[in-house]
């Protein structure tokens, strides 16, 4: 016979045993006469518990009331800001997708409008448009001190570095934008989670 | 008394919420014997529980704007009523288990009469019962005559579901052993 499953009949007992738990208990109840009467021990425990009257009166409900009522506190009318709080938790998160909408719209046109510009489709009149800077400050500054001294081979190299260096800045730039923004929601919905899984309204014990 | 459907109790809520105090009265008349039930079994004592069921009734009126609709309310107040009394019992001077031992070895009022055993008996379970932890008489309290789930009652104590079980566990083991010589069948052995 298996290892009596004591310490789990009286969860038995109250229906919180699910799955391979239950089977196991109800299996072991089937054999063990032992265990069956321990959990009838325990069904009768709770059946005297439960059938016991109070010893004492207690006042009828209706003169309880109504001392209730006439000790009631007043209370302040419910502030209105707590409907706009909540709407705020809840429209945060929705900002922040928003923002993320917005972030990549940004990227995506200007990405469109470099490349429109670079291989000439709008010709002069996006100058202003320009992404950012062309060249980066050590290549202005390599340029600067050694420009004259390199062959065409060598400043093709640094040139394509260059390059290198400013589509790894707007990469690194983008994507710390989106890590940021990713970041923030879900530290937000985790926020929100942990608020709203708390009842609300539970007056904790006072210390004395 | 006329239970409230629920469509009629979420209105009574939602008017009590709004500082309506009739409405309040007719949630409290509802639910005032099963409230004063649950904190008189944790005190053991009806002056206390009376004054720990106003005490949580009135914390309820205090803070029923915050309480979220839709979700039980006789959980709510349960878990507010638990807490007065574990106040209220922190207040109050706990009576030892010798005490519960001595009134044990007294001799009982004789009489064959079905409602003096009876009285008897409560007797003797209300005083087991006052015997244990006031930490584990609520879980068990809030288990036997509130008839919450372990997870009701983990979250109405702030307290792990495991936590719920081995009290349970040890306050019934307890309660076996206090009465099994004045009330229930003899143990049983595991071989």
């Amino acid at each position: 016979m298996s290892e009596h499953p004591l310490e789990w009949l009286g969860a038995y007992m109250d229906g919180e045993l699910r799955g391979l738990r239950l089977r196991w208990v109800e299996n072991h109840l089937d054999e063990c006469a032992a265990c069956k009467t321990e959990l009838e021990h325990l069904r009768q425990l709770s059946a005297m518990m439960r059938t016991a009257e109070p010893v004492s009166e207690f006042t009828a409900t209706d003169r309880f009331v109504a001392n209730l009522t006439l000790n009631l506190p007043r209370r302040d009318a419910p502030p209105r800001t707590r409907s706009a709080q909540t709407l705020a938790w809840w429209l945060a998160p929705l900002a922040l997708v928003g923002l993320w909408f917005f972030v990549q719209t940004l990227i995506i046109l200007s990405s469109a409008v470099s490349l429109a510009t670079d291989s000439g489709l709008l010709e002069n009149g996006t100058a202003w448009l320009s992404n950012g800077p062309q060249q980066s400050e050590w290549y202005a500054t390599t340029m600067d001190l050694f420009g004259g001294q390199m062959n065409a081979g060598t400043r093709s190299t640094v040139a394509a570095l260059n390059l290198a260096t400013l589509l790894g800045d707007n990469v690194l730039t983008q994507l710390l934008w989106q890590a940021g923004i990713a970041l923030l929601f879900w530290v937000w919905m985790a926020a929100l989670w942990l608020r709203t899984s708390r009842p609300p309204g539970i007056p904790a014990p006072t210390r004395s | 008394m006329n239970n409230p459907s629920a469509d009629a109790e979420t209105s009574l809520v939602i008017q009590a919420q709004q500082g309506d105090r009739s409405a309040f009265g007719e949630l409290v008349c509802h639910y005032h014997r099963d409230v004063v039930n649950i904190v008189y079994r944790m005190c053991a004592d009806v002056q206390l529980a009376e004054d720990a069921a106003q005490d949580a009734f009135i914390r309820a009126w205090l803070n029923l704007p915050s309480f979220q609709a839709g979700t039980s309310l006789r959980n709510w107040l349960y878990r507010i009523a638990v807490n007065a009394a574990l106040d209220m019992l922190r207040r109050k001077q706990h009576q030892p288990l010798e005490e519960f031992e001595t009134m044990m070895l007294a001799d009982p009022e004789p009489g064959p009469e079905t409602e003096l055993v009876k009285r008897e008996q409560a007797i003797l379970i209300e005083q087991a019962i006052n015997a244990l932890t006031p930490a584990v008489r609520a879980v068990l309290v809030l288990r036997e005559y509130g008839e919450l789930s372990y997870k009701e009652i983990a979250a109405a104590l702030d307290i792990p579901i495991g936590t719920v079980m081995s009290r349970l566990n040890y306050a019934r083991n307890r309660l076996r052993t206090l009465l099994e010589p004045h009330l229930l069948h003899s143990e049983v052995d595991h071989v």
